[in-house]
């Protein structure tokens, strides 16, 4: 297959040194610069606020409401998104060379990562859906627990207030037979907001692929690619005085027929259905300089899997209830914040051994200190224990944040442990489960640092990562067996940065990033493992994505280019299995109408305009150049009383 | 801006590729040893050829002959007849016979089966074991590549041995249970009798007296009715008898079997417990390994009685064949495909 090869090795390490340079540059004037942040509120006891890096994703939902969260991430930011397909393919989401099962994906507050497999398919999960959408970048499991190893993908419904009667309407079409149909429904007044959003998706794909593992390369049409999906989101929010209320629930379901691999002689008879229910209540509570906040979330999903093929047909259900308690308060220049948490998992697997149960508790103390104007110390300590691993995990982590005057600069440092507990089918499956599995363990130190002067917005990020006891599965006679195998080091940095530009009427917006990234294996179990020094599989040395908006009164024409670097398929990194890199461009146009209490979008996109060939794995087809278009309407029909 | 211009660096740094895969690829097999690779499924499997006497190694055959496309996945055996070569993979959904011409390892036909395992040849005819549950055996044309008749046999036949017209075909159960062997009378490719070994019969080979052995896999502990230990049976072809059964572990282990050129030694593997030599008047069945290791295969090079050996390597990976002398001193070791298994070896 034609492919694109980088020769790089010397700009790659050109880039590198600018990188370097652009984030301890700063730290040499550090001393001389004054701060003009006076007061803290209790509300910043916030670990991302703090500590962490983060990029925020809010204000690219209105016009993007229809998409999905995954192709939002693979058109504007350098974390791998990985799908096998097209619309409705199992699509996940790997920050900072950790696997999918490695980052955890938050719902309000819960962790959604599927139990059975650790990662979350974020196929059929729209933009709009959420209010905020939140890409957290490194080692996080003192915030979030186990899992949160790469990063976290934070995604939160939020209260409109005072809105009075909002409806929406929208939809979209495009190639493959796509489309999508969305409603919402919503109302609002200062103590009340309820809303209910429906999204119904259906795809097709019955795109046209060159057969490259038939003789001949013909061209074909996918067939059984079909893609259902249907949301439902109710949110509920009150509150009075120092109180507040929200309840929020989300039923998804979803099936999903499996297309043939490329190098099969029967037609597929393969496809998965799953449905998933979740809910969060949260109870919140000002009480003089504190915050008291408390939820009960729960998760339950189905899953079903049929192969007529060979006749293999398995199902199960996960259910999880989790219980979160917060508290926030101050005391002179410190800021506290105590957290415990406490889960309940359970499966039901037909492959399974039994009914397996775990139960987690996982409790955190984090502090604030206010050193000196603009400088914050903080500090987390805390324990995490299971019921599937007796053993007490500590964690810890200690970091400062440096705003400079006039907030120009800011700069963020933190030294953390991180872990990860077995999934259930490591630990239960009935051929190789296996309860003598460790958890992973590392730790993780990372330093940032955000320029923001007039139009621009330089942001940067160094890290370094270790995980040891990594689990991988391993042949061991008729079937596989999980056993932590490796020790794995991931180090890079990251680049963003932004401008804004205004010609009279016209703006010109650049967003641009790019992502350096190395992990390797270290040690292994396995005698002369080859892995070692390597790469590790389908991570990217270099990721990168620019995009280009000129906005003229409503109007927004943007282009987006997205680069994904070489991927390794085997673990000796031969090149005659890698995947070539390759560029994904986007263009998009569109307008938002406002007219007093009445918006409207139309949008017309071209993805992967210069229709190109790529490849996320030998035997999937993938689609080429794809056209769509969206509207969204938007009423709102009456303004309640103000005040309040 | 430095991002915009660092991003600009890599664009502008990367130029279009040459396809990787060649479609004229001049490879003559004459001698040396072909090893399946299985791959990384669903992914195809390959061909590699060892020169095993210049130690020439050559990857991908197939794929590098045929413009990249691959031989299907799981490539479980490669077998030679005459001037054609017989890659036979079970697929990732219905599998494959691809017949080669071994002067450039073009694709001269592809016959599509169910889940093919094996192949072995009788005059003009070639015989291939498919079925991961109800097993088949087809009896394909040489001449002409077509399938010219079919015949039912036990469940997930492995492989299969051709000695004084009769074809012995192990029946492993594959994705079921299966303990028996079929034994088929090739002049009317009809079923001449059915022997019960224990459970998982899996390879078969010849001994200098004529006898078959058959190697049976047992049970694992998991399995039901398991765990059952793996056994070597001797039989009789004449009198279609179990003549000895021999216990070579505890629990389903052993898999694939080799004989030397004088036919006197046969060698088994535990996949974690080394190679053993087991002389077929049963003196050595104590005996500790004569190589240590994890391995998924074993061949034996009949000119020089050396054993290969095939360590897939977690199939992430290439795979290691290592050479080994007749007493297990390490000669060689080379780097093949992904899940290489065994070789054919001329």
């Amino acid at each position: 297959m034609p492919g694109v090869r980088c020769v790089r090795d010397k700009r790659v390490r050109g880039v590198l040194t600018i990188l370097g340079a652009l984030v301890f540059f700063p730290l040499s004037i550090f001393a001389q610069l004054k701060s003009s942040v006076d007061t803290i509120s209790v509300v910043e006891v916030d670990y991302v606020h703090s500590l962490k890096s983060s990029t925020s994703f809010d204000s690219l939902i209105p016009t993007s409401s229809l998409k999905s969260i995954g192709d939002l991430l693979l058109e504007s930011s350098n974390v791998q998104i990985k799908q096998f397909g097209g619309k409705g393919s199992t699509q996940s989401i790997q920050i900072r060379g950790f696997s999918s099962s490695q980052n955890q994906v938050n719902w309000n507050g819960l962790p959604i990562n599927s139990l059975t497999l650790g990662m979350f398919d974020l196929a059929g999960s729209s933009v709009g859906s959420f209010d905020k959408l939140q890409l957290i970048n490194g080692s996080s499991s003192v915030e979030y627990g186990g899992g949160a190893i790469g990063g976290v993908l934070d995604l939160k419904n939020t209260a409109h207030w005072n809105k009075g009667l909002d409806l929406s309407f929208g939809g979209s079409v495009g190639s493959f037979n796509a489309n999508m149909d969305r409603y919402k429904f919503a109302y609002s007044n200062n103590r009340f907001s309820y809303s209910l959003l429906y999204i119904n998706e259906f795809v097709k794909n019955d795109y046209d692929f060159i057969n490259t593992q038939v003789l001949g390369k013909p061209q074909e049409t996918q067939e059984h690619g079909e893609f259902w999906n249907t949301n439902l989101v109710q949110e509920v929010y009150y509150r009075k005085g120092n109180n507040k209320v929200k309840w929020v629930s989300w039923l998804n379901g979803r099936k999903k027929n499996t297309p043939k691999f490329l190098n099969a002689n029967e037609a597929s008879r393969k496809s998965t259905a799953d449905s998933s229910f979740r809910n969060v209540l949260n109870y919140t509570r000002i009480i003089k300089n504190s915050i008291l906040d408390i939820s009960y979330g729960y998760s339950g999903s189905g899953f079903n899997y049929w192969d007529y093929n060979d006749s293999i047909f398995s199902d199960y259900f996960v259910s999880e209830h989790f219980v979160l308690a917060g508290y926030k308060f101050k005391y002179k220049k410190f800021r506290f914040r105590i957290k415990s948490r406490l889960e309940r998992q359970s499966v039901v697997n037909s492959r399974y051994v039994g009914t397996p149960i775990r139960t987690q508790n996982f409790n955190t103390a984090f502090v604030n200190y206010s050193l000196k104007k603009g400088l914050l110390l903080s500090g987390v300590v805390g324990t995490q224990t299971s019921t599937r691993d007796k053993s007490l995990i500590p964690i810890g982590s200690l970091g400062y944040k440096y705003i400079t005057s006039k907030k120009i600069m800011t700069l963020k440092g933190n030294i953390s442990n991180h872990f990860r507990y077995p999934t259930f089918n490591n630990l239960f499956w009935d051929t190789g489960g296996n309860l003598e599995l460790k958890p992973e363990k590392g730790w993780n130190i990372e330093h940032s640092f955000k320029l923001e002067k007039k139009n621009h917005i330089l942001k940067s990020e160094v890290y370094f990562s270790n995980v040891k006891d990594w689990i991988q599965w391993l042949p061991n006679g008729s079937f596989w067996v999980p056993l932590n195998v490796k020790a794995v080091r991931s180090y890079g940095a990251d680049l963003n940065y932004k401008f804004n530009y205004r010609i009279k009427k016209v703006k010109l917006k650049l967003n641009s990033g790019i992502a350096y990234t190395k992990t390797t294996v270290t040690e292994s179990i396995i005698n002369n493992d080859p892995a070692i020094g390597n790469q590790v599989t389908y991570v990217p040395l270099i990721n990168g994505n620019m995009s280009l908006a000129v906005e003229w009164e409503q109007f927004v024409l943007q282009y987006q280019t997205a680069y994904k670097g070489k991927q390794y398929t085997t673990v000796d990194n031969n090149e005659r299995y890698a995947l070539p890199a390759y560029f994904m461009n986007n263009i998009s146009a569109w307008r938002l109408t406002k007219i007093k209490s009445y918006s409207f979008l139309v949008k017309g996109e071209i993805q992967n305009l210069l229709d190109a060939v790529y490849s996320v794995d030998q035997n999937y087809a993938l689609p080429g150049r794809a056209f769509y278009l969206s509207i969204l309407l938007n009423l709102n029909l009456h303004t309640p009383e103000k005040g309040g | 801006m430095i991002a915009a211009v660092s991003l600009g660096i890599l664009m502008t740094a990367c130029t279009k590729d040459e396809p990787t895969a060649a479609c004229e690829v001049a490879f003559g097999f004459t001698s040396g040893a072909l090893i399946s690779n299985e791959g990384a499924w669903p992914n195809s499997g390959t061909v590699s050829h060892v020169d095993l006497t210049t130690g020439t190694v050559t990857n991908s055959l197939y794929e590098d002959a045929n413009c990249g496309v691959g031989a299907g996945a799981g490539v479980q055996s490669v077998a030679v007849n005459s001037t054609k070569g017989y890659i036979v993979s079970t697929g990732s959904a219905g599998g494959n016979l691809q017949i080669v011409d071994l002067t450039s390892f073009k694709n001269n036909k592809s016959l599509s089966f169910s889940y093919p395992r094996y192949i072995d040849f009788s005059g003009n005819s070639a015989y291939l074991t498919d079925g991961s549950g109800a097993g088949s055996v087809y009896k394909i044309s040489t001449l002409s590549n077509i399938v010219s008749d079919t015949l039912a046999v036990g469940s997930g036949p492995e492989n299969l041995h051709i000695s004084n017209g009769k074809l012995f075909v192990a029946n492993s159960g594959g994705y079921a249970l299966d303990s028996s062997i079929t034994i088929i009378d090739l002049a009317t490719f009809t079923v001449d009798t059915t022997i019960n070994l224990t459970y998982r019969p899996i390879d078969i080979v010849e001994d200098k007296n004529g006898n078959i052995w058959v190697s049976c896999q047992g049970l694992a502990s998991w399995e039901t009715n398991g765990p059952t230990a793996p056994m070597l049976y001797e039989i009789n072809p004449a009198s279609e008898a179990i003549v000895n059964s021999y216990t070579v572990g505890t629990t389903e282990d052993i898999k694939r079997i080799a004989i030397n050129s004088t036919k006197d030694v046969i060698y088994y593997y535990h996949e974690y417990g080394g190679v053993f030599a087991f002389n077929i008047d049963g003196s050595t069945i104590n005996d500790p390994a004569i190589i240590e290791g994890s391995f998924y295969g074993v061949s034996v090079d009949p000119a020089t009685d050396n054993i290969l050996t095939f360590n897939p390597n977690g199939f992430t990976s290439a795979s290691t064949m290592s050479v080994y002398s007749s007493t297990g001193d390490s000669l060689a070791s080379y780097s093949l495909g992904i899940g290489a298994n065994e070789a054919f070896i001329k």
